[in-house]
């Protein structure tokens, strides 16, 4: 399948979904929308990889997506005890808070992409770049827990490998920006069990 | 040496001390001795031929080896003191893996694999602040020095672009990614929000990486891209953000009691003065600009070393924990002081230097030299009150002697900046040392 085959409108809703996932949960369903973003991503810069590079690709996201859905699973436990034992949970400003800002960010990438194309790219991976980034810096802003601000860089991080390896696929570049993907997604995980060991001991001090 | 070889000792070093990492009395030691070695061996690599990787050129110039010997003594000195201060288990073998990849960015023929490189680099320093209650600080640390990696990368792409398929990009992409990747990961104010935190963390060599090594390797990657940032527009935004840095660094410095956060402050301060530099001629500038840096890192590594040491003896780095603390810790706070002279830009030593020559380069009118003269009181009152405090009768009740073999390293360390001060032409001796 070729991302080409998208109409803009179809591709704005695939967009859409895979941001608000992140914007409204920032837990388990999040990684959905993750994966949502890697397969658009695979999809618009697949066809200038070779074969074996883009099975690589693909693996790095696997365990980008599994390493986050292990801690999003150990954060979600966390946060079910908290509820049984009557303690509040980790407090976020709201899924409609989250959808609101991705709006916000999918209303300027829609604006920009016809008035600031990037050069050098076509509509379609321009598009998703600007939405991407723009979501993932705003949800950083917004997002107070360690895995939401760490799923949102990775956000913003697809939307930049999305614009940056359509235009360097070098095989250095690539396995550079992996090395990256999988380090960050390492230091959210590792980050996000910290910060609940820290208000484990916060509770029992 | 070859090249090679001596690029991958950092690494081979990380996972040879991966299995030994809780053991603190072996690592500190070992990775201290592997800095140690990286720096001597520094200017013999820079005579070395560059080598080719995946066909993008490594090459260590002889004008950035004294550099990189800096940073090496620096961090060996971090990785000494971690040996009787608390260091996360992660930090010797993350920080040689994070000093690989920062060296690795200085000796990229290209500015966009220098790029990638620091952007993976960052994540290194994220290990090494892992601490306790410090989650948060380490995740905005890390988008925020990731913003500036990525945009580095993506001006390196511009700059490699425009010379061969698509010169439109420059002006397009070019610029801002330049501008604002400086601005974030020198931490020019306001963009150099997140670098003060870092002082109060309990983790020096983290804090050493994210605010001083960083900082070198990205001026001196900065010649090559100040002709994509602008002719006019560079020298601007250096010069008013490295005048704010330095006030707000300088006011930032008069507040806090505890001598680790005076750091990170006076650091700030330090680093305005060297954009201001960078921002008054666009060669010499940044040569003086890289120099002042290396110098500041020095008396950085040795300040907040000497902090974490304190904080043992004493119980705390906060003034009123070290009233008379001098009679128990005499090396350690005379290291305090030499080096915080030097961080605050006072004579005789290397940081006075070159301010001084700085001074020269960008000052024309009068109430200039008035504005910087203001401008170190702040960093000399927060890190003298900390000096005088100590000299009092009475050392703390249930305080416990500095270890002498650390106040040795730390002295040594600080008078090195009193030679570099009074001869100031060690690194152009070391520059000719390595060609």
């Amino acid at each position: 399948m070729n991302i080409s085959m998208l109409t803009t409108t179809q591709l704005a809703l695939l967009l859409g979904l895979a941001t608000a996932l992140v914007a409204v949960t920032a837990r388990r369903a999040a990684v959905v929308g993750l994966a949502i973003q890697y397969t658009l991503r695979l999809l618009m810069v697949g066809p200038l990889l070779l074969r074996p590079v883009l099975y690589g690709q693909v693996a790095v996201a696997l365990a980008a997506l599994m390493i986050l859905f292990l801690s999003a699973s150990s954060l979600a436990h966390v946060q079910r005890q908290r509820v049984v034992g009557g303690v509040s949970p980790l407090v976020r400003m709201g899924g409609l808070y989250g959808l609101f800002s991705m709006a916000l960010a999918a209303f300027v990438a829609l604006g920009l992409y016809r008035s600031f194309p990037l050069p050098g790219l076509s509509a379609q991976v321009t598009l998703g770049c600007y939405w991407l980034l723009l979501a993932g810096l705003l949800l950083i802003v917004i997002e107070p827990t360690v895995l939401g601000q760490g799923m949102a860089a990775v956000t913003a991080l697809n939307g930049f490998q999305m614009a940056f390896l359509t235009l360097d696929n070098g095989l250095l570049m690539i396995a550079l920006l992996s090395l990256l993907e999988i380090g960050l997604v390492l230091t959210v995980a590792v980050l996000s069990e910290q910060q609940l060991e820290q208000l484990a001991e916060a509770e029992e001090g | 040496m070859p090249l090679t070889v001596w690029l991958a000792v950092p690494f081979v070093g990380a996972l040879l001390l991966w299995p030994v990492r809780r053991a603190r009395q072996v690592a500190a030691p070992v990775a201290a001795l592997i800095y140690l070695a990286l720096a001597v061996t520094a200017p013999m690599v820079a005579r070395s031929a560059p080598i080719d990787l995946l066909g993008r050129s490594l090459n260590l110039s002889a004008a950035h080896a004294p550099y990189v010997c800096f940073l090496a003594v620096g961090l060996a000195l971090l990785m000494a003191g971690g040996a009787f201060v608390q260091e996360s288990a992660l930090v010797w073998p993350g920080s040689l893996g994070t000093f690989g990849f920062l060296v690795a960015a200085l000796c990229a023929g290209s500015a966009q694999l220098a790029g990638a490189m620091l952007s993976i680099a960052v994540i290194g320093v994220a290990f090494c602040l892992l601490a306790p209650n410090t989650s948060e600080l380490t995740m905005r640390t890390v988008i925020v020095l990731l913003c500036g990696t990525l945009m580095l990368l993506l001006a390196g792409w511009t700059v490699e672009a425009s010379r061969l398929e698509h010169p439109l990009s420059v002006g397009a992409i070019g610029r801002p990614a330049a501008l604002f990747g400086m601005a974030l990961l020198l931490g020019l104010f306001p963009f150099g929000f997140w670098a003060p935190p870092l002082g109060r963390v309990e983790r020096p060599t983290g804090a050493f990486l994210a605010v001083c090594a960083l900082g070198v390797i990205a001026s001196l990657r900065m010649s090559e891209l100040s002709g994509l940032a602008g002719r006019e527009l560079l020298p601007i935004v250096l010069r008013w953000g490295g005048l704010l840095t330095f006030c707000f660094g300088a006011v930032g410095a008069l507040l806090p009691r505890r001598l680790c956060a005076v750091v990170g402050y006076a650091a700030m301060a330090d680093l305005g003065v060297a954009a201001l530099a960078m921002g008054a001629a666009p060669l010499d500038g940044v040569d003086l600009a890289a120099q002042h840096l290396a110098y500041r890192a020095v008396a950085c590594a040795a300040l907040w070393v000497a902090a974490r040491v304190l904080s043992k003896c004493f119980g705390s780095d906060d003034v009123h924990a070290l009233n008379g603390a001098f009679s128990r810790a005499p090396l350690t706070l005379t290291a305090v002081l030499l080096a915080g002279m030097s961080l605050s830009g006072l004579p005789p030593m290397a940081g006075f230097a070159s301010r001084n020559a700085i001074l020269g380069l960008t000052m024309t009118n009068p109430w200039w030299s008035s504005l910087w003269a203001m401008g170190t009181l702040g960093p000399v009152w927060g890190l003298a009150r900390i000096v005088i405090a100590s000299w009092g009768p009475t050392p703390p009740p249930g305080s416990r002697r500095e270890p002498v073999w650390l106040g040795v390293l730390l002295l040594a360390m600080t008078l090195f900046l009193l030679v570099a001060g009074v001869l100031p032409n060690v690194i152009a001796w070391m520059q000719g040392l390595a060609s």
